[in-house]
């Protein structure tokens, strides 16, 4: 199999992986509030969260410094700014302290929290003896 | 940079993805790399000059050496 088509595969694979794990969500979370065992249901669609993040790890490893370049560009700049943005139109037009802004602002924290983690890792493993 | 990626290329008669495939990289970074859009990191410029049997400063040209009059100067 050609390195094109593995690619393709995997990312196939990895949306589909994500795909599955929106329906695993649909079909165990509540509507509204939250459900019996909701501490244990978190841990299990975290795992669910791991296996996406594992799928699409499979097709990181299949992209070249060009692709992964534009990725990380795309989603630092394009991913910042469109989630700011909404984050002002939600505060605008729902008021700051309505229920979708403070959604949308721990999802915010959540990312800045993801994004710090990831930071301190690199940070840390990109370190050398200095003289 | 400046590199003579596609003189290599052709050389071996191979078309843009055929080399993709045989270095297994994008051929969207081979023409990147070809248009001088794209300098690739070390290990894959490592990799390319490998695949061609040539040292890495025939392949990518080194605009902060001393060069003849026709390579660039540094920028």
């Amino acid at each position: 199999m050609s390195h094109r088509m593995k690619y393709w595969l995997f990312c196939a694979m990895a949306f589909a992986a994500a795909a599955a794990a929106g329906i695993v969500i649909g079909a165990t979370v509540p509507a509204a509030g939250a459900g019996d065992n909701a501490a244990l249901l978190f841990l299990l669609l975290l795992g669910v969260c791991g296996l996406v993040m594992a799928a699409g790890w499979l097709w990181w490893k299949r992209t070249d410094d060009l692709q992964q370049q534009g990725q990380l560009i795309s989603w630092y700049w394009g991913g910042n700014f469109g989630a700011l943005a909404m984050l002002v139109y939600l505060a605008v037009f729902f008021g700051r302290h309505s229920d979708i802004s403070l959604g949308a602002i721990y999802l915010f924290f959540a990312q800045f929290v993801g994004f710090a983690g990831v930071w301190l890792v690199w940070r840390l493993r990109g370190r050398g003896q200095s003289e | 940079m400046k590199n003579c990626l596609r003189d290599l290329r052709k050389a071996q008669g191979l078309n843009q993805a055929d080399l993709a495939d045989r270095l297994a990289i994008s051929r969207q970074t081979i023409i990147a790399i070809e248009a001088d859009k794209y300098d690739p990191s070390l290990p894959m410029a490592y990799r390319m000059a490998a695949f061609f049997d040539v040292p890495v400063e025939v392949l990518f040209i080194n605009p902060w050496k001393v060069n003849p009059p026709d390579r660039p100067s540094p920028v």
